[in-house]
């Protein structure tokens, strides 16, 4: 049994607008591994980003979590019960920024305009150590050389809009590790970059992994980059994971159909250069609509009438060591 | 930056004298000048005017050349700090505008704090409980303070501080300190007073710096930058003074630009109603009578005061806001 991190337990996070609730995130059981990166997957609008800032606790109204238990396994120390406290709460501010930090896909917005990058990366550890000013900007300028951030003592003066997109998202990457969290939550960390900055900041972050021995929750839409970072890959359909496993397992031997189509959906190496790539059928549906059975079937290909479109929705069940399958298809096919 | 602010300043060389032409030209619009409307306000009166008289006064104050030559000399003047004389008054304006232009300083400089300090604290406010009951009642204050006129609102506050308060309300200081030397009483007397004409000029620009401030501030908090220091463990309120609100502010800030120049035209009309020697009634006097160099002086010098301010304003963006700042140097 591995040392487990962090684990999400039945979370439901929905947002209550006027036109209706949006169940953003609606059941998800995820537990992250020490030292491991766990990667979350799914199309735009599925939940990836309301399952990370529940972690956080950072859903501010309309958005509310409604139930579930996240429990935060710290090493060395006693747990904690995130979801027991409140957006406002000292306990989760002291846990926000030092144990946990998180990198958000936009390295243009997530820095102040009007504030010195160096600025921006020190102010956790001032904020989470003891450390007096002078100590923590050598700290800082450590860190900026550490993640490749060129003339880190000229650019710790500089403001966000003197560097270029990648530099930005080294600094980021710095803000986030400066107090050498235990769990690194990146959502969608490179989708704006272009792909050889993509790749080095990849890099960067695998090394820091091994590095300062943390996990990573990595959001994304795009297969490329779990394959090249992922220890175990949790795929998200309508605030639900339809399939989780090992990453091996998974792009090798994918088990629910919506998983199989999106494999399908993506280029792969040794494929011929002009085969079709398959598109996913229909689209994903209005956030609002709550579907009886499973949330895939009227997408599905392998859709089978009065099995999928009846009852609740399907429960992940084990289909291998190492793999577990919301699908009532495979569930059947298994037993039988 | 050096660069950036000695331009911003030469800036204001074409801006004045474009100002200064435009004003002399609405000066001269009205048909005549000041001896036919002096000649027909005596003629009202049933006076007659001896024609050698009015024949002198013309030839002393050059009315009869072009007026271009006329604005060259009075420009002429004004270099110098000469500002010209008075017809009505038979006075140099300097000495008639002086005290009265501090006045409208003082008054200006007041409300402009008054609008700051009150417009940005309830602009935070809103925009932090938006949709709250304090949020609708800022609200409503608000649309009723633009919507009410400033002499109608100057009137209620007199009434008001007459009644209900019993103070003595209209000019600036008591009659006791009224011809009495600067001295503590003196100075706590003007604050006794400043208060109606203050609130008065400043209430419509605070409404609308208001629905500025709440609206920027609506908009930046909504940014990922604000989520991102809050992921970092933040404090609520430093997060917010350190970041939206210290953005929030630079429009604010750059529109004390216009703010100013309201408060100074708004203080004709409200400095008539409520009695106080500012420029404004002065103002409104000279250009009925086309005193000429009277009116043009203060409107120049209206002119000037405004410039100024949008002046400090830019300065103050310039330093708030690196972005403008580092811009301008790399192009
Ligand atoms: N602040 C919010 N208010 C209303 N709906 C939201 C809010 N944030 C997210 N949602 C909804 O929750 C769903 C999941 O969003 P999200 O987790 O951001 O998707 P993604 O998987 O692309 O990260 C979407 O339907 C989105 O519209
Ligand atoms: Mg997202």
């Amino acid at each position: 049994m591995k040392n487990i991190l962090l684990s999400i337990q039945n979370l439901q996070t929905h947002f209550f607008l006027d036109e209706g609730v949006v169940r953003a995130v609606n059941g998800v059981n995820l537990e992250i591994p020490l030292g491991e990166t766990m990667s979350i997957v799914g199309e735009s609008g599925c939940g990836k980003s309301v399952t990370a800032f529940s972690i956080l606790q950072l859903i501010a109204s309309p958005g509310r979590i409604v139930s579930g238990e996240i429990v935060f396994h710290r090493p060395n120390s006693d747990n904690v019960v995130l979801t027991n406290h409140k957006e406002r709460d000292k306990r989760i501010r002291a846990i926000r920024g030092s144990e946990i930090a998180m990198i958000f896909q936009e390295p243009m917005s997530s820095l102040s305009p009007v504030h010195t990058v160096g600025n921006q990366i020190m102010e956790s550890l001032i904020l989470h150590t003891n450390l007096g000013k002078t100590e923590a900007r050598l700290q800082v300028i450590d860190m900026m050389q550490r993640v490749g951030i060129p003339n880190p003592v000229q650019r710790f003066n500089q403001y966000p809009h003197q560097m270029s997109g990648g530099l930005r998202q080294r600094a980021i990457i710095a803000m986030a590790l400066i107090c050498r969290p235990k769990l690194l939550i990146a959502d969608e960390p490179t989708t704006a970059l272009d792909v050889t900055i993509q790749a080095q900041i990849l890099q960067l972050m695998r090394d820091l992994q091994t590095e300062f021995e943390m996990s990573i929750l990595l959001i994304t839409h795009d297969l490329g980059v779990v394959a090249e970072m992922a220890n175990q890959v949790a795929v998200m359909y309508m605030g639900k994971i339809v399939e989780q496993a090992e990453i091996n397992e998974l792009l090798t031997n994918p088990q629910h159909p919506y998983t199989q189509a999106l494999l399908e959906s993506v280029p792969r190496r040794g494929q011929q250069p002009k085969a079709k790539l398959k598109v996913i059928s229909g689209s994903v549906p209005n956030p609002f609509e709550q579907i009886t059975g499973c949330p895939f079937h009227p997408r599905c290909e392998e859709f089978s009438d009065g099995l999928c479109n009846q009852g609740d929705p399907p429960v992940p069940f084990q289909f291998r060591d190492n793999q577990h399958v919301a699908c009532f298809i495979r569930e059947k096919d298994k037993t039988q | 930056m050096f660069s950036l602010i000695v331009k911003r300043i030469l800036w204001m060389i074409p801006t004045l004298l474009i100002i200064s032409i435009i004003s002399f030209i609405i000066i001269q619009l009205p048909p005549g000048d000041y001896l036919t409307a002096y000649i027909s306000a005596l003629g009202e009166t049933g006076e007659t005017v001896d024609a050698e008289l009015v024949e002198a006064l013309r030839n002393r104050y050059n009315l009869d050349e072009p007026i271009y030559i006329q604005y060259i000399r009075w420009m002429k003047g004004l270099i110098k700090g000469d500002l010209g004389m008075s017809f009505e008054w038979n006075k140099p304006v300097k000495e008639l505008i002086f005290q009265r232009l501090l006045l409208t300083v003082t008054i200006s400089i007041a409300t402009l704090f008054f609008v700051y300090a009150t417009a940005i604290p309830i602009g935070i406010y809103s925009a932090v409980n938006q949709y709250s009951w304090g949020d609708y009642t800022f609200t409503f204050l608000g649309f009723i303070g633009l919507a009410i006129p400033n002499f109608l609102f100057a009137l209620i506050l007199m009434y008001l501080a007459d009644i209900v308060f019993g103070l003595s309300v209209g000019g600036l200081f008591s009659p006791s300190y009224q011809n009495e030397p600067w001295s503590l009483g003196k100075f706590l007397d003007l604050l006794g007073h400043l208060w109606i004409p203050v609130i008065v000029l400043g209430t419509a620009g605070t409404a609308s710096l208001i629905r500025v401030m709440r609206g920027n501030l609506l908009d930046e908090l909504r940014k990922l930058y604000v989520i991102a220091a809050r992921a970092k463990g933040v404090p609520n309120v430093n997060l917010l003074l350190k970041y939206p609100v210290r953005v929030a502010l630079n429009p604010v800030i750059s529109n004390i630009g216009w703010v100013l120049p309201s408060i100074v035209s708004g203080s004709v009309i409200t400095s008539i109603v409520l009695g106080i020697p500012t420029t404004g009634p002065l103002l409104l006097r000279a250009l009925m009578n086309q005193d000429m160099y009277l009116a043009g002086s203060m409107i120049m010098m209206l002119s000037v005061l405004t410039v100024i301010g949008t002046l400090i304003s830019d300065l103050l963006l310039i330093w708030l806001d690196p972005r403008i700042r580092y811009e301008t140097r790399e192009k």
